[in-house]
């Protein structure tokens, strides 16, 4: 654990205003799955990481959340600058994390192998946040190898929604399905880009479109 | 340890934890005067004043079992001096009492003197400054304990010479 304060940079500019506006966004992206909630820029900014997940893991975090970083992100100044501002406890393994943030370059840890919650207890799951390199809820997709076109049906969605989205690895929608499956037991997830989130709670379901 | 902090030691260069320490007993006028030319334009927060308590431990005779003494008020603060560059040292103030003005005065000094080109400048014109201002306090203090000192190797004497007084009435 270093105490180099030299890369931290400041965190909200009001930090009661600055965190209810993020949280504000986060129960809207939760609500309405699917959909792409633009995330204010209200704080200054760690160079590592996507500023929509670093502005929520601010606005979440406090001294009692443990928290995961992917390896691209440990040891960064996004990490220095959570641990500045929020005061969460870093943990070694991701099995052990309530939040766990996947950087855009790193694997994503299994589903499944992430807290789950319990029966009783199905709260104490944990929440992950994801970088992806395109967010797109009209569906249209990105003209790359990696991208995916979902359809995406559940609690927070009238009929249905459709979601495009680049960045993740190409099993991540039947790992998706076990972490349904499980329910009520589960983990809840963020994709997160430059500037918006979409929220995927264990509730929602998605289906791939047969051609992309 | 008090001791420590105050004097100004073997070597020239006092370290980061010996000027905080200075710099968070500095009464806050000597912190005025002093960094007036840095403190025109407001500092870059990374956190700004808060007040807080902290739990504050003590060993009986410096030596025993660790005990909680008490809560203290504490305000604390970080931030980088106004026009420095973005990774330039950041300045951090833990202060007794609830003055938000002096925590930030206390940071912006502790920023300064991580800064080689301040760093002499600001140890003759502040530090020193403080360190004779705490060595008079104590003096001071010293003096009005002085007048209430008491003798204790007359007192046992006295009460010596009543056990023989009353040895002898029985």
């Amino acid at each position: 654990m270093t105490h180099d304060l030299s890369s931290v940079v400041g965190g909200f500019a009001h930090e009661a205003f600055g965190s209810q506006a993020v949280f504000r966004s986060a129960l809207q992206a939760l609500s309405h799955p699917g959909r792409c909630v633009p995330v204010k820029q209200n704080s200054e900014l760690p160079r590592h990481g996507h500023a929509a997940a670093a502005n929520f893991l601010l606005a979440m975090l406090d001294a009692e959340c443990t928290l995961w970083l992917s390896p691209s992100l440990r040891g960064s100044d996004a990490d220095m600058w959570l641990r500045f501002h929020t005061g969460c406890q870093l943990v070694e393994r991701a099995d052990q994390a309530q939040f766990v943030w996947v950087g855009a370059a790193d694997p994503l840890p299994p589903l499944h192998s992430l807290r789950q919650g319990s029966d009783e207890f199905p709260d104490h799951s944990a929440t992950c946040l994801v970088d992806v390199r395109y967010l797109s809820a009209t569906g249209a997709p990105e003209k790359s190898a990696d991208a995916q076109v979902w359809t995406l049906t559940g609690p927070g969605i009238r009929d249905e929604a459709t979601l495009s989205v680049a960045g993740l690895p190409t099993d991540f929608v039947s790992q998706w399905v076990n972490n349904h499956a499980g329910f009520p037991r589960g983990v809840d997830l963020f994709l997160a880009t430059g500037d918006a989130l979409v929220g995927l709670p264990r509730t929602t379901r998605i289906n791939t479109l047969a051609e992309v | 340890m008090l001791h420590a902090f105050d004097s100004p030691g073997a070597k020239h260069q006092l370290s980061r934890p010996n000027w905080m320490a200075l710099l968070a007993r500095a009464p806050l006028e000597l912190l005025e005067t002093a960094l007036r030319p840095f403190d025109q334009t407001p500092p870059r927060w990374l956190r700004m004043p808060e007040t807080g308590l902290m739990m504050v431990q003590g060993r009986a005779s410096g030596t025993g079992e660790r005990f909680n003494l008490g809560e203290v008020t504490v305000t604390r603060c970080a931030l980088r001096v106004a026009g420095a560059a973005q990774e330039a040292p950041v300045g951090v103030a833990y202060v007794m009492g609830r003055s938000h003005r002096h925590a930030q005065l206390a940071a912006v000094a502790d920023a300064l003197l991580q800064d080689p080109s301040h760093n002499a400048a600001l140890a003759v014109k502040l530090l020193q400054p403080v360190r004779e201002h705490l060595a008079h306090e104590q003096q001071q203090r010293q003096q009005r304990v002085q007048s209430t000192k008491v003798e204790f190797f007359t007192v046992a004497r006295e009460s010596g010479s009543d056990d023989a007084d009353e040895e002898n009435a029985e």
